[in-house]
């Protein structure tokens, strides 16, 4: 062919050039014979003709499925698996990259990678560790070879000395129903197998720990059923695992737990609460309670749903119990504590309302331990004070300092009297007064003592001893200046009775201007000086509390309207009006009627002294409540609010400027004593330039009591000397009197009533005898006697018939009106005070003896 | 009613040539369509096989041979004609 082409040159051309025309029409004329629908033309002969259109497309085929090939090997060689195939005998026909690349390694060495051999006859040559695996895998192969098995795989362990492999012999059939042969596959599963084997093992650890763990473990389901259980959590809730396994974990809780726990299963199934950690009670089969630590966690599934519960439960009953204990325990130290400090709290404040403090002193360590309230009293803190003795020494008083000291260490040696009083003396001078107890104590062993004491502050009773004292004092002084008083006021009013009786003798007789002139100044100053001595005997005896103003009913009316009728001469001197009684005068009150009087004088007759030229004087009624107010209202200078105070203390007269006014300075002391003594008060207003009011208040006689009258001696009506009826008929008088010169007074008097022989007595006996003796008419009989008392005169009198009905008149100095109401009741007939008015004195004599003569006895 | 008759076919191919790809296309979606579970398809490549074509004496590819039911059919092309080609084969439209 080549020589005939190298020589064609032109004169082959256009033959070849008109075969192709020819080729080219003969092809369009078969498309068109075919129906252009054919792809070849087959003769009988066999020839054929593929047309040009089917041969292009057969060429394009040819190579894709070359292609195809290349690609298919090249992905055989890439997979991982050895991969044979072999023919129906078990030749092999063709290997893949790793096949050649194990076969390099490992058995099937050769040039050809075992391309050629018979791979059953390999295997069935293999020895060692896996020739049994190599028997099976020849015994499968010729199986599948024969069409009784459609496949065939076996795992076999392969291992190298470095790795530890497995493989997966896979065989198919090449051709499925043709015999033609087999592929052959060996994968490597060494990793699966690894995985595995890893698994199995933490399979089997798992297993070794759950159920040698010294703790039981429980799987729960979500809805608290047990799913598995170790034997510790059986031995701990003293079940089977069979009876455990049919309960739930609600069955073993406490009833009261039950809540909180499936709270908290649904906290974790919703995904709120990670884990479960806490110490729970449960109950075992037994019904005794054991305390677990428990630990819950929730098992999940990859895409998050809850799976089961892993459970772990520690026994911690006996730390539960050791820690109850201890809760016990610590809860009764702290009861006792807080009882003790309530007890010391208690002591406290005891010791601070008792101001007693509280000491202890050690002599070993020479400390002294003090309570709170003992700082209080010594004055000083805890932070300021050395807690010694010296210490304690220096804040006792410098003068009580020995004393205490002495006392202390005489106790050392078991001497009393173990209490002492002293005094402390504070930096800044307090001086305040303890009292001390104490009790020395040994220990055991008789060897260093120590002091445990008291500290009581006793300055206030101290004090209110003191102030009694002073009181006392001051009291025993005021009795004792009363006493004087009232003796010596005796002692005046005895001259004085002398002196303003022969006095009052002298006025009586005739007697020139100049005379009368001068025995007036007498008894004007006589009267003076007597009223002076009786208000002070007042005084003295409502200070000593001796005076007793019964209260009776008092007609105030009666009472102001008299008063005022004896100041009247008094206030017209003065150039002073009395004006008009005003407001409730028509009641009574209830007071001491003579008392009652006084005060009143005492009052308006103030009024009129310092009051004012032209001046005025009211007195006014009213009623408060249960009292009645009487004002006396003047019109002088008043009083400035500085002396107000002193307005009824004795003896202060207000310095007024005017010392010709007549006082003795106790008027307003002895009211004020009076109308206290009569249950009222008294007090004073006062405008200066305009005037004083002074008042009084009485309670009201609410009651119908009568009235006593006014009048000292009611039922003596006082006739004047001249009026008084002359008798001729010769009387006997007796006279019982020690004072001569009262007796000769009353013999002077007498003497104008030349009809009445005098008897006098010295003496109560001496007078007795005589009365007996000669039966006189009228008995003068005075209170105090040297020998006997006058009442006890006047009660032998009335003892005896002889002498029982002669009219006896009593005479004294003072007698209050209780007195009186006992010697009229006695027997006494009347009553006269001394110094004795002459005027009185012989009405009474008149009144007493019989008017006309009586036939002599 | 007697059980519907099995349609046998042999198709002659000229490989992968474009017609013969199209027949055999064409014939096996007719057959899946109008006689589901009831036609043999025997294909004949006359390239690879050209005795067979000689002795079956084909002469053109592709060619459709119906075997049965009788009476026998030939049908040369693509069969991308669907009216003639149920007509020659006896189907319904």
């Amino acid at each position: 062919m080549n020589a005939s082409l190298a020589n064609a040159d032109d004169f082959h051309d256009e033959e070849i050039a008109a075969s192709v025309l020819r080729l080219h029409e003969t092809q369009q004329r078969l498309q068109e014979l075919a129906g252009g629908e054919v792809d070849a033309v087959l003769l009988p002969g066999g020839q054929s003709f593929l047309l040009h259109a089917a041969q292009e497309k057969l060429r394009q085929g040819e190579a894709i499925q070359r292609g195809m090939a290349e690609m298919q090997i090249a992905i055989l060689n890439a997979l991982p698996a050895h991969i044979a195939l072999l023919d129906a005998q078990g030749v092999i026909l063709s290997v893949n990259d790793a096949w050649r690349r194990f076969a390099t390694a490992n058995v099937l060495q050769g040039p050809e990678f075992g391309v050629g051999q018979n791979y059953l006859e390999v295997c069935t040559r293999a020895q060692g560790d896996c020739s049994e695996e190599a028997e099976d895998a020849a015994r499968g192969i010729r199986r599948v070879l024969r069409g009784e098995a459609k496949e065939f795989t076996l795992e076999y362990p392969c291992h190298s000395p470095a790795d530890k492999r497995w493989f997966r012999l896979m065989v198919t059939p090449l051709q499925e129903g043709q015999l033609s042969g087999v592929v052959v596959m060996h994968v490597n599963v060494s990793e699966r197998k690894l995985a595995e084997e890893a698994l199995r093992e933490s399979e089997e650890r798992f297993r070794g720990t759950f159920e040698q763990a010294a703790v039981g473990i429980a799987h729960f389901s979500t809805e608290g059923r047990f799913l598995r259980v170790n034997d510790k959590l059986c031995a701990i809730f003293g079940y089977d695992r069979e009876e455990l396994l049919e309960l739930t974990s609600a069955d073993l809780t406490v009833p009261e737990d039950r809540a909180a726990c499936e709270e908290a299963r649904l906290a974790m199934v919703a995904g709120k609460l990670a884990s479960y950690d806490t110490e729970k009670r449960y109950l075992r089969k037994s019904g005794e309670v054991v305390w677990t630590h428990l630990v819950i966690n929730l098992q999940r599934a990859a895409v998050g749903e809850p799976r089961y519960f892993i459970s772990v439960f520690d026994d911690i009953t006996a730390r539960k119990q050791v820690e109850e204990a201890l809760q016990n325990s610590e809860r009764q130290q702290r009861e006792l504590a807080a009882q003790l400090e309530a007890e010391r709290a208690r002591l406290v404040a005891a010791q601070a309302v008792a101001k007693v403090g509280s000491w202890e002193m050690d002599f070993a360590t020479s400390t002294l331990t003090w309570s709170e309230e003992t700082y209080r009293i010594f004055g000083t803190t805890p932070e300021r004070f050395p807690h010694t003795h010296a210490g304690f020494l220096e804040l006792v008083h410098p003068e009580d300092r020995e004393a205490v000291d002495d006392a202390l260490i005489q106790s050392l040696s078991g001497r009393g009297p173990f209490a002492i009083e002293h005094r402390l003396l504070s930096p800044d001078g307090r001086v305040t007064f303890v009292e001390e107890r104490w009790d020395v104590l040994s220990d055991a062993r008789g060897g260093s003592k120590r002091a445990i004491g008291t500290c009581q502050d006793i300055t206030e009773r101290k004090l209110v001893e003191e102030r009694r004292r002073g009181q006392e004092e001051a009291e025993r002084a005021n009795r004792a200046k009363s006493e004087f008083l009232s003796r010596m006021s005796h002692e005046l009013r005895t001259p004085l009775h002398a002196i303003l009786g022969f006095a009052q003798l002298l006025e009586v007789d005739d007697r020139n201007d100049e005379d009368k002139e001068s025995v007036a100044q007498i008894m004007r100053a006589g009267g003076h000086l007597l009223g002076l001595i009786n208000e002070v005997l007042d005084i003295a005896r409502v200070e000593s509390g001796k005076l007793a103003l019964t209260p009776e009913p008092v007609s105030v009316r009666e009472t102001l309207e008299e008063t005022l009728s004896l100041v009247k001469v008094q206030a017209a001197d003065c150039g002073v009006r009395i004006e008009p009684l005003r407001g409730d005068l028509d009641c009574q009150v209830l007071a001491n009627a003579q008392r009652f009087k006084q005060v009143v004088l005492n009052l308006l007759s103030n009024a009129v002294k310092f009051n004012q030229q032209g001046g005025s004087v009211t007195v006014a009624c009213q009623k408060i409540a249960d009292y009645l107010r009487i004002a006396v209202a003047d019109t002088g200078r008043g009083i400035p609010a500085e002396s107000m105070g002193k307005l009824f203390a004795p003896f202060e007269r207000l310095d007024v400027g005017d010392a010709a006014i007549e006082g003795t300075g106790l008027g307003l002391s002895l009211s004020k004593h009076l109308v206290e003594a009569m249950g009222g008060r008294i007090g004073v207003e006062s405008e200066l330039g305009k005037g004083s009011t002074f008042w009084i208040e009485l309670p009201l006689n609410q009651g119908t009591r009568a009235t006593t009258p006014t009048g000292l001696i009611p039922d003596a009506p006082i006739p004047s000397v001249a009026e008084a009826p002359r008798s001729t008929v010769p009387r006997t008088l007796l006279y019982i009197e020690d004072n001569l010169s009262n007796l000769r007074l009353v013999e002077r008097i007498l003497a104008r009533r030349p009809e009445v022989t005098l008897l006098s007595a010295l003496q109560g006996r001496l007078g007795l005898d005589l009365a007996r003796g000669h039966l006189p008419d009228l008995i003068l009989l005075d209170l105090q006697l040297p020998d006997l008392r006058g009442d006890e005169v006047l009660r032998q009198l009335r003892a005896d018939p002889a002498t029982a009905d002669i009219p006896v008149v009593m005479i004294s100095a003072d007698a209050t009106t209780g007195q009186i109401e006992r010697l009229r009741a006695a027997g006494a007939n009347e009553y006269l005070t001394k110094p004795i008015n002459i005027r009185s004195f012989l009405a009474i004599v008149d009144a007493a003896l019989p008017r006309t003569a009586a036939p002599p006895s | 009613m007697s059980k519907p008759p099995l349609f046998k076919f042999r198709l002659y191919v000229a490989g992968d040539g474009p017609h013969s790809t199209q027949a055999r296309a064409n014939l096996t979606a007719l057959c899946r369509e109008l006689l589901p579970e009831r036609h043999e398809i025997e294909v004949v490549d006359v390239l690879r096989d050209p005795q067979r074509a000689l002795t079956d004496g084909v002469m053109l590819t592709p060619l459709l041979v119906k075997l049965s039911p009788a009476p026998i059919r030939k049908i040369t092309g693509s069969l991308s004609q669907r009216e003639p080609l149920l007509q020659a084969l006896g189907l319904p439209a």
